[in-house]
C-alpha cells in the first residue's frame, strides 16, 4: 500500500506552496485551493503517467470552455467540471512526481505515514488534539483506542456526506463484494494504523520510530522548513536552496523538493503551451 | 432520499422490531442481526428498485448450499436494509415536501439549503434518540465532535479522499453481465440502446449514472446496424458505449466518473447538533411530526434496544398500518409491510415486490421485468 497520508501531505504542503513559490500560474494557485478534496483525491488515486498527461493536454486545450466539461449525474452548485478535473490531475502530479507512490498491492505499513502524521500534521497541535481526543473519548481507554474511534468517525462522517452510494450494476454482486470484504480490510487499516500512530497506547507518540525511520522527515531540511512556515500561515524565506534537492536531505524534504520542481515546470508547460512529449520530461 | 443516520435508524429499529413481526422470514432479521454492520452500506445504496429482485432472487437459488454462505447471508441482509431503506424514503419524502414548504413561509426563511436543513435536524434527532448521542454502534461520540483542532481537521480532509478512494476501487470496468438479471438487462439495453440512437449523448448520462451494461448495448447497436437501421454517427456511439481502456484518457473519465461526490456538509449537522433552534424544532415537527417517542413502533423499538421484552402482541399492533401518527414510526409501518412482501418474493410466491404507500395508498412495484413506468417512479420518487 502507498503511504497514503505522506502522499496528502505532500499534496497540501505544495498547495500552499505554489501560492508563495514563484512561477507557478494563477490558474493552478487557485484551483488546488479551491479544489482541495479533488487534489487530495488525486494525489492516491490509481493513476499514471500517461493518465495525468493526457488529462493535462485536454484541459490546457479546452480551459476557456468551461462547457466542455459538462457536470456529470447531477450538478454541484459552484463547483467546475473543469476546475474539479485540473486539481485531479495537479494532485496526481504530486502523486507521481514524489516518488513515494508504491503498488497498492503491496503490505500495508504504516511507519512512514505515522511519522508524517505526528510531524507534519499534529506538530506542535499534537497536545490539543490528543486533549479533544480523550475529552470526546470519555476518558475512556487510551489515546490508540480513541484515535481508532476518530478515524473511523471521519469514515462515517465521509459516507454520511456522500448521502447514498451508487451502485456498479455491470456487476453487481462484485460490486457488493468488494464493499463486503472491503469494510473489514478498512477496519483493520484504521487498528493498523492508529498502532503505528500510538504504539505505547496512552503513553503517547513521543518515544516511537525506529531508528531506521530516524532520515524520513528532518525539520532542519530547508523545504520542510518552509512547509512548516506556510501551513502557519506564515511567509517562508524563500531562497535558491530551499527547493533544491542536494539541500534537502529528508526523503520528505527531497519529495517536497520534486513536487514543488514538478508543478513550476508543468506550469511554465500550461502557459507556453508546450506540455508536449513525455509529462515525465516536462516535470523533470 | 432522507439523509443517512434517518436511513440507518429505520434499518436499526427494523432489526429490532422484525422477529416479533409475522409474515417475515426468520431469515430476514437473523440475516440482518448477524451482519448489520455490513448491511448498513445496502441501507444507503441507490437504485434499490433495481438490484433487490435480482439479488433477493440469487440468495434464494444458494440458500441451501453451505458453501453460499455465509455470502448469500450477508447479501440477503443487504437486500433487507435495502427495503427498510425504500419505506424510509417513502415516508421521510412526504414530510420533506410540508416541512420545506413551511420553512419557505415562514416569517423568516432561512438563507442555508432548506432540504439540507431539514434532514440535518432528522439526523441529529435520531442520533440523540436511536443512537443515544453515539453510545450505539456504529457510531462513537466522535460522529457529531465539533472538530475545532487544524490537525483534526486536515486528517478530516484526508478520510474524505480515502473514502472517496476506496469507493472508486469497488467499481469496475469489467465488461460482465453474466450476474446480471435477464430481463432485467433485456428491457434496459433496448431502452438504452434506443435512446442512444435518438441523442448519442444521452449514452454518456445513462452509463454514466447507471454505471452499465456496455457490452450488450454495443452488440444490441451492432445488429441493429448491421439489419441496415439508421442513427447517428456509428464512431461517436461505439467511443461512448464501449471505451477502450488502453487509452488513457479514457482510464481518465472512467476514474473521474467513477467518483463518489460528497455533498452533504456534516458541519451543518455537527452545527444543528450542538446548538438546535427550538424555532426550527418546533417548526419542522422534529418532537412531534417527525419522531414522535409516545408512537406505538417507536416505543417498542426504544423497548427492544432497553433490553425489555414487550408482549409480542403489542409489538404488532404497533407496526401495524395506521398505529402511528409520526413520520419516523410510519416508516417503521411500512417496513414491515416491505420486509413482508420481499418475503413473499423471496420464497418465490409472487413475480414482484408490492411496496404500496402506506401514507397516500400509491402503489410502487419492484419488478424484475425493466419496466419504464417503474423505471421512472424509481427515479423520480428516490
Amino acid at each position: 500500500m502507498p503511504p497514503d497520508v505522506t502522499l496528502m501531505s505532500l499534496c497540501s504542503d505544495v498547495r500552499l506552496l505554489v501560492k508563495i513559490v514563484p512561477g507557478v500560474d494563477l490558474i493552478f494557485v487557485q484551483t488546488l485551493d479551491e479544489n482541495e478534496n479533488e487534489a487530495l483525491l488525486g494525489s492516491v488515486a490509481p493513476v499514471d503517467e500517461e493518465m495525468i498527461h493526457v488529462g493535462l493536454l485536454e484541459l490546457r486545450a479546452a480551459w476557456e470552455e468551461p462547457d466542455r466539461f459538462p457536470p456529470h449525474r447531477r450538478s454541484y452548485p459552484g463547483i467546475l467540471e473543469r476546475d474539479r478535473r485540473l486539481a485531479f490531475c495537479l494532485g496526481g502530479l504530486v502523486q507521481l512526481a514524489s516518488g513515494l507512490a508504491t503498488d497498492r498491492s503491496e503490505p500495508a505499513s504504516f511507519q512512514q505515514d505515522a511519522i508524517v502524521l505526528t510531524k507534519a500534521i499534529l506538530a506542535d497541535e499534537q497536545d490539543e488534539f490528543e486533549t479533544f481526543l480523550w475529552e470526546n473519548h470519555g476518558g475512556k481507554d487510551g489515546l490508540q483506542e480513541a484515535f481508532a474511534d476518530f478515524v473511523l468517525a471521519l469514515f462515517l462522517r465521509s459516507m454520511a456526506e456522500a448521502h447514498t452510494m451508487i451502485p456498479d450494476m455491470v456487476h453487481i454482486l462484485g460490486w457488493m463484494d468488494s464493499l463486503i470484504y472491503g469494510a473489514p480490510q478498512l477496519e483493520r487499516q484504521i487498528a493498523g494504523f492508529a498502532q503505528a500512530v500510538y504504539p505505547n497506547g496512552a503513553a503517547g507518540i513521543r518515544q516511537q520510530h525506529g531508528s531506521d525511520l530516524a532520515g524520513f522527515y528532518v525539520a532542519a531540511d530547508p523545504a520542510i522548513r518552509a512547509a512548516e512556515a506556510a501551513r502557519k500561515n506564515r511567509a517562508p524565506n524563500l531562497d535558491r536552496a530551499t527547493f533544491d534537492a542536494t539541500g534537502n536531505r529528508s526523503v520528505y524534504g527531497k519529495a517536497l523538493c520534486r513536487c514543488v520542481a514538478a508543478v513550476v515546470r508543468v506550469s511554465q508547460a500550461w502557459r507556453e503551451g508546450t506540455l508536449t512529449g513525455r509529462i515525465s520530461e516536462v516535470w523533470q | 432520499m432522507s439523509d443517512l443516520l434517518t436511513h440507518w435508524a429505520v434499518m436499526d429499529d427494523c432489526r429490532r422490531l422484525m422477529p416479533f413481526v409475522a409474515g417475515i422470514a426468520p431469515e430476514f432479521g437473523e440475516s440482518l442481526n448477524r451482519h448489520h454492520y455490513l448491511a448498513r452500506l445496502g441501507s444507503n445504496t441507490r437504485t434499490e428498485g433495481h438490484w433487490i429482485p435480482p439479488i433477493l432472487r440469487w440468495t434464494r437459488q444458494h440458500w441451501d448450499d453451505p458453501a453460499m454462505h455465509p455470502e448469500a447471508e450477508i447479501k440477503l441482509a443487504f437486500c433487507v436494509a435495502g427495503l427498510a431503506h425504500t419505506a424510509c424514503d417513502v415516508e421521510m419524502k412526504q414530510l420533506r415536501i410540508k416541512t420545506v414548504l413551511a420553512e419557505e413561509n415562514s416569517p423568516d426563511p432561512t438563507p442555508d439549503d432548506v432540504e439540507r436543513l431539514v434532514y440535518a435536524y432528522h439526523d441529529t434527532h435520531v442520533f440523540r434518540k436511536v443512537y443515544r448521542d453515539g453510545a450505539e454502534e456504529p457510531f462513537n461520540t466522535f460522529m457529531m465532535a465539533d472538530i475545532q483542532t487544524g490537525a483534526g481537521q486536515k486528517l478530516e480532509k484526508m478520510a474524505k479522499a480515502l473514502f472517496q478512494l476506496a469507493m472508486m476501487g469497488t467499481r469496475t470496468m469489467v465488461q460482465d453481465e453474466r450476474e446480471l438479471d435477464r430481463d432485467f438487462l433485456e428491457g434496459f439495453v433496448q431502452d438504452t440502446a434506443r435512446r442512444a440512437l435518438a441523442s448519442p449523448d444521452a449514452v454518456r448520462r445513462i452509463i454514466g449514472s447507471r454505471g452499465l451494461c456496455r457490452q450488450s448495448i454495443y452488440d444490441w447497436l451492432r445488429e441493429h446496424r448491421q439489419r441496415g437501421g439508421d442513427g447517428p454517427d456509428w464512431d461517436t456511439i461505439k467511443a461512448m458505449v464501449m471505451p477502450d481502456m488502453t487509452d488513457a484518457k479514457t482510464r481518465l473519465d472512467n476514474l473521474l466518473l467513477n467518483e463518489l461526490r460528497l455533498y452533504v456538509d456534516h458541519q451543518r449537522l455537527v452545527r444543528v447538533y450542538h446548538q438546535p433552534d427550538p424555532a426550527k424544532m418546533a417548526l419542522y415537527g422534529i418532537e412531534t411530526e417527525f419522531y414522535d417517542a409516545d408512537d406505538p413502533a417507536i416505543r417498542a423499538a426504544r423497548a427492544v434496544q432497553d433490553g425489555e421484552a414487550p408482549p409480542v402482541d403489542e409489538i404488532r399492533a404497533a407496526v401495524q398500518p395506521g398505529a402511528n401518527r409520526s413520520y419516523y414510526g410510519r416508516a417503521l409501518e411500512t417496513a414491515m409491510e416491505y420486509q413482508r412482501q420481499g418475503t413473499v418474493y423471496w420464497l418465490g410466491k409472487s413475480q414482484t415486490i408490492e411496496t404500496p404507500n402506506l401514507g397516500e395508498g400509491k402503489a410502487l412495484q419492484f419488478r424484475h421485468r425493466h419496466d419504464t413506468e417503474a423505471d421512472r417512479l424509481v427515479e423520480t420518487r428516490f
